[in-house]
C-alpha cells in the first residue's frame, strides 16, 4: 500500500481522530450534516468577547443600563453569528472532486464541486496541516456554487489518496471559524518523476506506418474530442463557433519513428530509477510523435502512438509494483 | 481573506474610527481630535499611494509619544476624559500600521469602545442614534472585513450587519432584563471634574445684567399622590449667609441644629436630577429624608450628596409641606443671620431701622418691609441694570428693576439692618407638569431665591418679595413673567402649543429612557419582576429564565435562518446569459435545460434568422468567457454582452409582436 503523503503534523490532532472516526469514510456526492461541523472564535472572536467584556464590567459597575445594553447586544450579536456562521457550512454538497495525472515531485490539483450558502470565496478547503495550503476559488468568488481547487504536492509516484482535508468558513463576520473534515476516497494518480538521461533506444526494423501526413514541427496534425483537463488556449474556439463539438488542436513534428523501451534492458539502475528513466523516453517520444513499445516485466508490451497510449504506459509505471493493474 | 486590507472595508473602518472620535470632540483635549484627523489622513493618503505609512521605529515613537502627551496633560490615564483620550490617540497609532484584516479587527474594536466611553460618560436619549450609527459602522467594517460579498459592496456589509444586529435584539432585551445586577459598584467611578450650569454657591445679583433663559432641564420630579399647588413648590439649594454688602455666600457651616416639628402628612416624591457638577441636592419645604443616595444634611435645610452629581442622578424623597421650629436659635445661629458689613449701605439701614421703629413686632416688621416691595414701585425684569457697589440702595433708591436675587438679597438685608435674623435660600420654585407622562419638569429658567427670616414662636418663615413685586412669575416662571421675555415668547420658546407638545413628548421619553434603561437598577428589576409575578424568583431563578428564554430564541432564529434555502447566487455572466435564454423563450425558442450553448445557438439561428449574426456572435463571445479561459469578472466583456442582447431583443422584437397577435386570435 502506497503510504500517503505526509509532511508536518495536523492541527487539533485529538478532536480530528474522534470526528474522523466519529463521521467515518466518506462518499460523494456529500452533503455536510450540521452535526459534524464545528465551530469556535477566531483570534478576531476573542478580541470582541474581550471587547464585550470590558463594556459589561464597566456596564455593570457604573450601573449604566446604556453600556449593558450595549454590551448585551453584542453579545446577542455574536450569537447570531455564530448560528449565521455555522448554517453557512452545514448544508454545504460535495459534487465532484478530480485532479488530472501529475509527475512525481509536482503539485496535484483537486477540483471540487461545491454548492451551498457560502460564497466560494469564503470557503476554504485545506489539508489541514502545515504549511497551509489554502484553496482557490475558479468561479467568481462571490457565487455559491462552482468549483474550489486545492493543491496537493505529490513527491512519489502511484495512486496516491486525497489525504484527510478540512472545509471551512469564517464568513459572514470572521469572528467564529467552522470547519468540518472530509475523508473522501478520492485518489491521483501520479506519474513517476521524469528523470534519467540514457541514450533512446531505437527499435529493431520497420518504421511504423503511421498514415499521417507530417509537415513541421508546429504544423497542426489533427484535431481530437476535447477531454477533461485539457488547455483551454488549444481548443479550437473558430471551429466550436462554427458550430462543431469542442475541440483540441494537437501539433506533431519529426518524422514518427519506432522505440522500444525495455524495463529489463535498463541494468545498472534501481527499480525508481528505471521507472523514472522510461517515464522520461515517453514523455519525449509523444512529444515527438514518434510511436514505441513498453515492455514492462510481468505484463503484456504496449505498443501505439499519441498521448492516450502515452497515458496509458504512464498509468502502468506509476502502479508498477503495486497491486493495482494499470488501466 | 487577503492580506492586504481592501478598500471598501478600510474605508469603513476610517469611518467609523472618525465617528468614535467625533462623540469624543468636546471631551478630550483639542490635539488628540487633530492627532486623530492627521491619523485619518495619513492612512488615507497611503492607502492611496500618495504618501508612505510610518516604518516600524517611527511608528513606535508616535505610539510612546502620543501615550506620555496623555500622562502629562492629565496626570493620569484613569478616568474617563483621559481614557478616552488614550483611546482616540491610540486608535490614531494603529490607523498608521493597519494593513492587515487584523488591523482592520482591531480599529473596529477601538470604535466601538470610543462608543462605550462617550455612552458612559452621556446616555441622553438624543445621542443614541449617533451611538447607533457609529456602533452599526463598525460592525459592518467588521462584516467588510468577514465575507467577500460584503467586501464589494457597502449596502450589503450594511445589511448584513443590520439583520444580524435586528435577530440580536430578542436576546439582548432578554439580558438586560434578567441578568441579576449588581447592588452597588465594584469600584467607584472617577469624577469627571466638570462644572455646569446650576446654582452656585454665592449670589452677587448686582453683576448680572442680562439673566439668560436657559431651558435645560434642572430635574424632573414624579409626585406619589397629589402634587403640591405651584406656589408651594420650592426646591431648596444652597443657603446664603455671608453677605458683604454685595455679594451673598454660604459662610460658616456650624451651626446648632434648631428642633422641629412635622406638621402635615408626609408627602413623597421621587427627583430624576440632570448632573449639574456640584453636591446639591433639591427638595421640598420641609425636608424630612432621602432614599437612594448618600447625602448630608446641613443646619439651614441644605442637602448634599457626598459625591458630585457628574451624571443622571435620581432619589426618593419625604417633606412636609408644613412644619414649625421648636426650639430657639442659637447664639451662633442669631450671630450668623444678623451680620451686616459695617457702613454698607446706608440707605436703607436707616429705611430698615426708621420701619422696625414704627412696628410692634418683627412679625409685623416683615408685613410692612413686603408692603414696602409690593408699593415702591419695583419691576420684575430679566435686563437689570447693574448694581453700585453698595447694591442694596441702589437697588431700593435708584434702578428698582429686578430679578428675584436682587429683591432676596434686598429683602434679608433690610431684615439683618432690623436686627431680625435672615437668610436667603436659593433653588428652584416651579416646576410645568408634563402631559405624557405626569411628570413635573423643573428648568433652569424656574432658579429662584427667596428669604427666611427668624419669627419668635414660629421659627424659620418663607417669604419670597419677587412674590409680592411680580406675583406672576409664582405662577408661571421666570420667562413668562419679565417683560422682555414675553417680547420674545414667540421666538423662544414658542407659543405654538404643538411644538410645545412635541417638547413635552420628547421630555417624556427622554425621561423614560434615563428612568427604565440608563438607570435600570437591582431595585427596578425587581419591580418589573414583581409586574411580571415572579418577585420570589431570585438571582438563579431569574438565571434560569434566562437560559430557558434565550434557548426559546435560538430555537425561533434557527427555524428562521432554515426557512430560507439556501439560495444560488450566480455571477454576472451567467445572469446574462439566462437573461438571452428568457428573451429567446419569449420569442418562442424552445430551450431546454439540458441544452448546451452550441444546440441552444444553432437552434436559436434557425428560427430567428434576422438575428442570426448577432446570435452567433453572442453565443461565442459567451464561451469564450465562460470557457476561454479569461476573467469571469471582465467588465467590458459583460458590456459588450450585454449590448449584443439588447441588440437581439430588438431586431426580435416584431416576432413577440406577432405572436400575441396570434394569441389573440386564438
Amino acid at each position: 500500500m502506497m503510504r500517503i503523503f505526509r509532511s508536518g503534523k495536523p492541527r487539533q490532532p485529538v478532536l480530528r481522530g474522534w470526528a474522523l472516526r466519529r463521521q467515518g469514510q466518506d462518499a460523494l456526492p456529500l452533503t455536510l450534516k450540521a452535526r459534524r461541523v464545528y465551530i469556535l472564535p477566531t483570534p478576531a472572536g476573542w478580541t470582541f468577547a474581550l471587547l464585550i467584556g470590558v463594556i459589561f464590567i464597566a456596564g455593570m459597575n457604573y450601573g449604566n443600563g446604556l453600556a449593558l445594553l450595549f454590551a448585551f447586544w453584542l453579545a446577542a450579536f455574536a450569537c447570531v453569528a455564530m448560528v449565521q456562521t455555522q448554517r453557512g457550512l452545514a448544508g454545504t454538497a460535495l459534487a465532484m472532486a478530480s485532479s488530472q495525472p501529475v509527475f512525481a515531485g509536482e503539485t496535484a490539483t483537486w477540483r471540487f464541486d461545491i454548492r451551498g450558502r457560502t460564497a466560494l470565496g469564503d470557503l476554504r478547503l485545506d489539508l489541514d496541516r502545515d504549511p497551509p495550503s489554502p484553496s482557490t476559488a475558479t468561479d467568481s468568488p462571490v457565487t455559491t456554487e462552482g468549483s474550489l481547487q486545492l493543491r496537493q504536492p505529490v513527491p512519489r509516484r502511484g495512486r496516491i489518496r486525497l489525504p484527510v482535508m478540512r472545509i471551512s468558513s469564517s464568513a459572514p463576520f470572521g469572528l467564529f471559524r467552522t470547519w468540518t473534515w472530509v475523508n473522501l476516497d478520492a485518489s491521483v494518480l501520479v506519474y513517476p518523476k521524469p528523470a534519467g538521461d540514457l541514450h533512446v533506444p531505437e527499435a529493431p526494423g520497420h518504421d511504423t506506418g503511421s498514415t499521417r501526413i507530417e509537415h513541421g514541427m508546429d504544423e497542426l496534425a489533427w484535431l481530437r474530442d476535447f477531454r477533461e483537463g485539457d488547455s483551454p488556449r488549444q481548443i479550437a474556439w473558430k471551429a466550436y463557433a462554427r458550430g462543431a463539438p469542442l475541440l483540441v488542436r494537437e501539433y506533431r513534428g519529426a518524422a514518427a519513428r519506432r522505440r522500444e523501451f525495455d524495463f529489463d534492458a535498463l541494468t545498472g539502475l534501481d527499480t525508481e530509477q528505471r521507472l523514472s528513466q522510461l517515464t522520461r523516453w515517453i514523455v519525449d517520444a509523444a512529444a515527438r510523435g514518434e510511436s514505441w513499445v513498453l515492455r514492462l516485466p510481468g505484463s503484456e508490451p504496449l505498443e501505439g502512438i499519441g498521448n492516450e497510449h502515452r497515458d496509458d504506459c504512464l498509468a502502468r509505471l506509476a502502479l508498477y509494483g503495486s497491486k493495482e493493474p494499470g488501466r | 481573506m487577503s492580506n492586504a486590507l481592501a478598500r471598501l472595508p478600510m474605508l469603513m473602518l476610517l469611518a467609523a474610527y472618525a465617528a468614535g472620535c467625533v462623540l469624543h470632540v468636546d471631551r478630550v483635549p483639542g490635539w488628540c481630535t487633530t492627532v486623530a484627523a492627521a491619523a485619518v489622513l495619513w492612512h488615507w493618503l497611503a492607502f492611496r499611494g500618495r504618501v508612505a505609512l510610518p516604518n516600524k521605529v517611527l511608528r513606535v515613537g508616535i505610539a510612546m509619544l502620543l501615550m506620555s502627551a496623555v500622562l502629562v496633560s492629565f496626570r493620569t490615564i484613569g478616568g474617563l476624559a483621559a481614557g478616552s483620550a488614550l483611546l482616540v490617540v491610540m486608535g490614531a497609532a494603529k490607523l498608521l500600521e493597519t494593513r492587515t484584516p487584523r488591523d482592520g479587527v482591531v480599529l473596529a474594536t477601538v470604535s466601538l469602545v470610543l462608543v462605550l466611553a462617550a455612552a458612559l460618560d452621556r446616555q441622553g436619549l438624543a445621542l443614541l442614534p449617533l451611538y447607533f450609527a457609529t456602533g452599526w459602522l463598525a460592525l459592518a467594517g467588521i462584516a467588510a472585513l468577514g465575507n467577500v460579498r460584503a467586501a464589494h459592496s457597502a449596502r450589503r456589509a450594511f445589511l448584513q450587519s443590520g439583520r444580524t444586529a435586528l435577530y440580536a435584539i430578542p436576546l439582548a432585551a432578554l439580558c438586560f432584563v434578567l441578568v441579576p445586577r449588581l447592588p452597588g459598584a465594584l469600584w467607584a467611578m472617577p469624577g469627571a471634574g466638570r462644572s455646569e450650569t446650576g446654582l452656585s454657591d454665592e449670589m452677587s445679583p448686582g453683576s448680572i445684567s442680562e439673566l439668560s433663559i436657559s431651558d435645560d432641564i434642572a430635574f424632573r420630579v414624579r409626585f406619589d399622590g397629589p402634587p403640591p399647588p405651584p406656589a408651594q413648590r420650592y426646591w431648596r439649594g444652597p443657603v446664603l449667609h455671608d453677605f458683604d454688602g454685595y455679594t451673598w455666600r454660604r459662610g460658616q457651616r456650624f451651626v446648632p441644629l434648631v428642633d422641629q416639628e412635622l406638621v402635615s402628612p408626609p408627602l413623597l416624591y421621587h427627583v430624576m436630577l440632570e448632573p449639574h457638577g456640584s453636591r446639591y441636592l433639591f427638595v421640598l419645604d420641609t425636608f424630612e429624608k432621602l432614599d437612594g443616595i448618600a447625602y448630608n444634611q446641613f443646619f439651614d435645610g441644605e442637602v448634599q450628596s457626598w459625591r458630585r452629581i457628574t451624571g443622571p442622578t435620581s432619589y426618593d424623597a419625604i417633606s412636609h409641606l408644613e412644619a414649625r421650629n421648636t426650639g430657639e436659635l442659637s447664639a451662633t445661629g442669631r450671630r450668623l443671620d444678623t451680620k451686616l458689613p459695617e457702613g454698607r449701605n446706608p440707605r436703607s439701614a436707616a429705611l430698615a431701622r426708621n420701619m422696625r421703629s414704627e412696628s410692634d413686632s418683627n412679625a409685623d416688621y416683615v408685613r410692612r418691609v413686603m408692603q414696602y416691595f409690593q408699593d415702591g414701585g419695583f419691576e420684575y425684569t430679566l435686563t437689570p441694570p447693574l448694581l453700585d457697589y453698595d447694591s442694596v440702595d441702589d437697588l431700593l433708591f435708584n434702578t428698582r428693576l429686578g430679578f428675584c436675587g436682587h429683591f432676596a438679597s434686598a429683602f434679608a438685608a433690610l431684615m439683618r439692618a432690623a436686627g431680625v435674623p435672615a437668610r436667603v435660600v436659593t433653588g428652584y420654585q416651579g416646576g410645568i407638569r408634563n402631559p405624557i407622562d405626569g411628570r413635573y419638569t423643573v428648568r433652569q429658567s424656574d432658579a429662584h431665591a427667596w428669604v427666611e427670616v427668624w419669627l419668635e414662636g414660629q421659627g424659620w418663615t418663607r417669604f419670597d418679595p419677587t412674590g409680592v413685586v411680580s406675583p406672576e412669575r409664582l405662577q408661571r416662571g421666570a420667562s413668562d413673567a419679565s417683560a422682555a421675555a414675553l417680547a420674545n415668547a414667540g421666538t423662544l420658546l414658542g407659543e405654538a402649543s404643538w411644538l410645545r407638545g412635541l417638547r413635552d413628548a420628547w421630555e417624556a421619553a427622554g425621561g423614560w429612557w434615563q428612568e427604565q434603561i440608563v438607570d435600570f437598577n437591582r431595585a427596578k428589576q425587581v419591580d418589573l419582576l414583581k409586574l411580571m409575578g415572579l418577585e420570589r424568583i431570585g438571582d438563579v431563578g431569574m438565571v434560569l429564565l434566562l437560559a430557558a428564554g434565550g434557548a426559546l430564541w435560538a430555537l425561533l432564529l434557527l427555524a428562521l435562518l432554515s426557512r430560507r434555502a439556501p439560495r444560488v447566487r450566480r455571477d454576472a455572466l451567467t445572469r446574462v446569459w439566462e437573461r438571452f435564454l428568457a428573451v429567446l423563450r419569449r420569442r418562442g425558442v424552445e430551450v431546454m435545460d439540458h441544452d448546451g450553448p452550441v444546440a441552444i445557438r444553432q437552434r436559436a439561428q434557425r428560427q430567428l434568422p434576422e438575428a442570426a449574426g448577432d446570435i452567433d456572435l453572442f453565443a461565442a463571445d459567451y464561451m469564450r468567457l465562460r470557457f476561454g479561459g479569461g476573467d469571469p469578472d471582465d467588465m467590458q466583456g459583460l458590456a459588450k454582452l450585454k449590448a449584443r442582447l439588447a441588440e437581439i431583443s430588438r431586431a426580435t422584437r416584431s416576432r413577440r409582436r406577432r405572436q400575441t397577435a396570434t394569441a389573440d386570435r386564438e
